[in-house]
């Protein structure tokens, strides 16, 4: 395409204190062609997105649209630019109607006028194919209609750049057969459209051009017909990671069997798998892969649709938190803000929060042993830089990790599942936490954990499950194991 | 609790400004009797701070106190003298109902989900209803044949207030449950961050009815006491907008309505203060139709200062 691009990038940028999330970049997106960016997560994809869409601001590099320079310094300003993102997690006011909120935020005037209101809307959605009607309620829209929705939101503000953040990884496959249809239709209306996906056979179908993005690097770019999901796969690893010294536990006496466990998000697949005492497995699977659903359901934080569990040599009747704490297991939840941290409280206090009964039933505290297992977990688990007084909330995010994951350690438990255990948190306070979780498994502690690093797989697991749209896409053993082979499995490439 | 010790200073501060002031101006709030007086009421008073307390530490808050309180005071005369019932008996049966509508809030409020403003604000209304109802509307009291148990609320010990030792002793025994007890500090947990506090084991859905239930059995002793105490029960106004009293001090005594945080020893210098306001203004002759306003003034007052000091001190550390 010679004509001059509808965006250009060109030396764009962007850096999060002293991690660059993107480094320079070009990148340019025409008229009527839809562009997928592709990588692993943490590739820097979003960033990008977000840049383009006005959401972050780019620390170095210029933006061009139709050639002319501009800079966004909001979303709706690039919305005025003919931008539009929509994200992954689609957050709308569910209580409003479907035609309000088409208009919400950019109403003519101070006063509704229902009427115009009303036909525009059913413009804008006959124009993407909705089969819902302007007064509808937002809140009984399936997630694949509020996409619709703001889509023909975008468009009805005469969006020209559509950006799509993994807009398929929440749908059931016909739903996202309708999107894409929708996709492809937009593109020979002449829209452009950016596309993340970790989908491969979606970026194969649609995309008329690819960039691969690694560790904030486009490292690759090709057009229709010169890649195929292979050499994706292999452009967004790129890079060897060594693992560490294998641990073997084949030998060791099963822990955990679970047997046909069904999540509620995704009724129609069925989980088995076993955890050995002193195994470390770990769960890979893309974002929405059903990864939090599968810990949480074995914890009891959720109802299991179906399935039965096997603990420590009893079936475990796994329905709460509570009866698996007393059995001897332990989860750290994924946000550790919201389902961990304790704020207001001291260190001590979040570290024994889990052992505040010194036997089950008992009326008493005992405070000196709850000293004590506050001292000793603070040690084992090495968290710096604050006492056992201090606020938990006036810790690092490293640090804080390390409490509320050293909360189980007074318990010892005999299984831990830990939903992505070093996510966010700095390179010295995840590596005492590896330290820590092998030290665990040596002693015989059995460890699922679910991590959407690569990195962390590789280096901690003896075995990873890899999970594709709530099924298991496969198991590889440690000899196995490789970033190649769990992105394949992950992106439902490989059979 | 990192900021409980400051709280606690600061309203004893407060306190301890407004009885200097009232005592500059009016001598006579250091007599005896006005002194004694203050210590009953702030007993009374103190019991059923107590209760929105722990409800409001669970992280809920309990609008059904006053009416509760109304139940029992109104219906202890009530079988005493129209249902020949023992004291012993009156009193037991009254508590174990209170307690059961305490345990009833927590369940609809676990259960169903329902909001706990909403639950009790229904339990305000019904159980008001119900002391009217079942007493006729009557004004009732206990004559002179329980000048006895009267003594519980209107006697004197070592030349304090009895009402003063009972407040103690409960004082006492929460203050060890809050603070020793599996379940004091699962009640905190839970106030603080449920999600989090179930996912550690702890069974917030039990622990919150526990509140709750707490919370209506000090009331219903809160209101034994009251009735004991005026020896006329008018059940249309017995109690009336005590619980918002209970809540008032709960809150300037530094319980957060976010949950959570809470101390008795705060609670009970709240209380202290809001009746030593109430008693000023009858002193220092303001009009009495000030009183609402000077203490929600004054509760105002000390919340934002608390707030304000609070975001200075985050800035200071966040620098």
């Amino acid at each position: 395409m010679s004509a001059t691009p509808l965006l250009e990038l060109k030396g764009v940028a962007r850096r999060f204190g002293a991690t660059a999330a993107v480094k320079p970049l070009n990148l340019a997106v025409h008229a009527a062609e839809i562009h997928a960016i592709v990588g692993e997560n943490g590739a820097g994809k979003s960033t990008l997105m977000k840049l383009i869409a006005g959401v972050l601001r780019p620390s170095a590099g210029v933006m061009l649209m139709e050639g002319r320079e501009c800079r966004f310094h909001s979303r709706q300003d690039a919305r005025k630019h003919g931008i539009a993102l929509l994200p992954q997690e689609v957050e709308v006011p569910e209580n409003l109607c479907v035609a309000d909120l088409l208009h919400l935020g950019r109403e003519q005037g101070s006063w509704v006028r229902r009427v115009q209101e009303r036909a525009q809307a059913e413009r804008a959605l006959a124009r993407v194919g909705a089969r819902f009607s302007p007064d509808d309620a937002v809140e009984t829209l399936s997630i694949a209609e509020r996409q619709l929705l703001l889509i023909a939101r975008a468009l009805d503000e005469e969006a020209r750049i559509l950006v799509l953040d993994e807009p398929t990884s929440a749908l059931a496959t016909t739903e996202s057969e309708r999107l894409l249809s929708l996709l492809e239709e937009l593109r020979t209306r002449g829209t452009a459209v950016l596309l993340i996906s970790h989908k491969l056979r979606e970026v194969e179908r649609l995309a008329d051009r690819v960039s691969v993005l690694r560790d904030g690097v486009l490292v690759a770019q090709c057009e229709r017909g010169a890649f195929d999901s292979a050499d994706l796969v292999r452009a967004m690893v790129g890079r060897n990671i060594e693992a560490s010294a294998a641990r073997d536990a084949t030998g060791r006496a099963v822990l955990l069997d679970v047997c046909g466990l069904v999540t509620a998000a995704w009724p129609a697949h069925t989980f088995d798998g076993v955890v050995r005492s002193g195994e470390i497995v770990g769960l890979a699977g893309l974002v929405g892969a059903g990864r939090t659903e599968l810990l949480r359901a074995i914890f009891g934080a959720d109802i299991a649709r179906a399935g039965s569990m096997t603990f420590d040599g009893h079936s475990l009747p796994a329905q709460s938190p509570r009866t698996s704490v007393a059995a001897g297991i332990g989860f750290l939840p994924e946000d550790r803000r919201g389902e961990a941290a304790f704020d207001g409280h001291s260190v001590a206090w979040n570290l024994t929060a889990s052992t505040v009964a010194p036997r089950r039933g008992a009326f008493w505290r005992h405070v000196g042993r709850e000293a004590h297992n506050a001292a000793e977990a603070f040690t084992a688990t090495g968290v710096r830089g604050a006492g056992l007084d201090s606020a938990i909330e006036s810790l690092s995010g490293g640090n804080q990790q390390k409490v509320v994951l050293g909360r189980w350690l007074p318990a010892a438990p005999k299984l831990l599942l830990l939903d992505e255990p070093t996510r966010g948190i700095d390179v010295a306070a995840r590596a005492d936490i590896h330290a820590l979780l092998r030290r665990l498994a040596d002693n015989g502690t059995g460890i699922l954990f679910a991590s959407s690093d690569m990195e962390e797989l590789l280096a901690l697991a003896d075995r990873v499950i890899v999970l594709h749209e709530g099924r298991m896409a496969g198991s590889l053993a440690r000899a196995n194991m490789n970033e190649e082979r769990i992105l394949a499995l992950a992106t439902g490439h490989a059979a | 609790m990192t900021g409980a010790k400051g709280r606690i200073l600061g309203v004893a501060l407060l306190l301890v400004a407004v009885m200097g002031a009232t005592t500059a101006l009016n001598p006579d709030f250091l007599g005896t009797g006005n002194l004694q007086n203050i210590l009953r009421w702030t007993s009374l008073f103190g019991v059923l701070s107590l209760a929105a307390a722990l409800v409001i530490i669970s992280g809920g808050i309990d609008l059904s106190l006053g009416s509760v309180a109304a139940l029992s005071g109104a219906l202890t005369p009530w079988l005493l003298r129209h249902h020949g019932f023992s004291p012993a008996a009156a009193i037991a049966v009254l508590l174990l109902g209170c307690t059961l509508l305490g345990v009833l809030h927590g369940v609809l409020i676990t259960r169903l989900k329902l909001q706990p403003f909403v639950v009790t604000l229904c339990g305000l209304l019904i159980y008001r209803g119900l002391a009217r109802t079942l007493t006729g509307e009557q004004v009732t009291g206990y004559g002179t044949e329980h000048d006895d148990l009267r003594q519980i609320a209107i006697g004197r010990w070592l030349g304090l207030p009895v009402p003063s030792f009972v407040l103690l002793g409960i004082a006492l025994l929460v203050q060890l449950f809050l603070s020793r007890a599996v379940a004091g500090r699962w009640l905190y947990a839970t106030g603080r961050n449920p999600v989090a506090a179930r996912l550690c084991g702890v069974p917030v859905d039990g622990v919150t009815t526990a509140a709750y239930a707490l919370a209506g059995l000090l009331a219903g002793v809160g209101g034994v006491l009251f009735s004991l105490d005026l020896n006329s029960v008018t059940p249309a106004q017995f109690g009336q907008s005590y619980e918002l009293y209970a809540i008032a001090a709960a809150v300037l005594g530094g319980c957060s309505l976010r949950g959570g945080e809470g101390t008795v020893l705060g609670v009970l210098l709240g209380t202290a203060l809001i009746r030593v306001l109430y008693n000023a203004t009858n002193l220092l002759g303001i009009p009495t139709q000030l009183e609402y306003a000077i203490i929600g003034g004054v509760i105002l007052a000390g919340v934002v200062s608390d707030e304000l000091l609070r975001r200075l001190r985050s800035r200071r550390t966040a620098v």
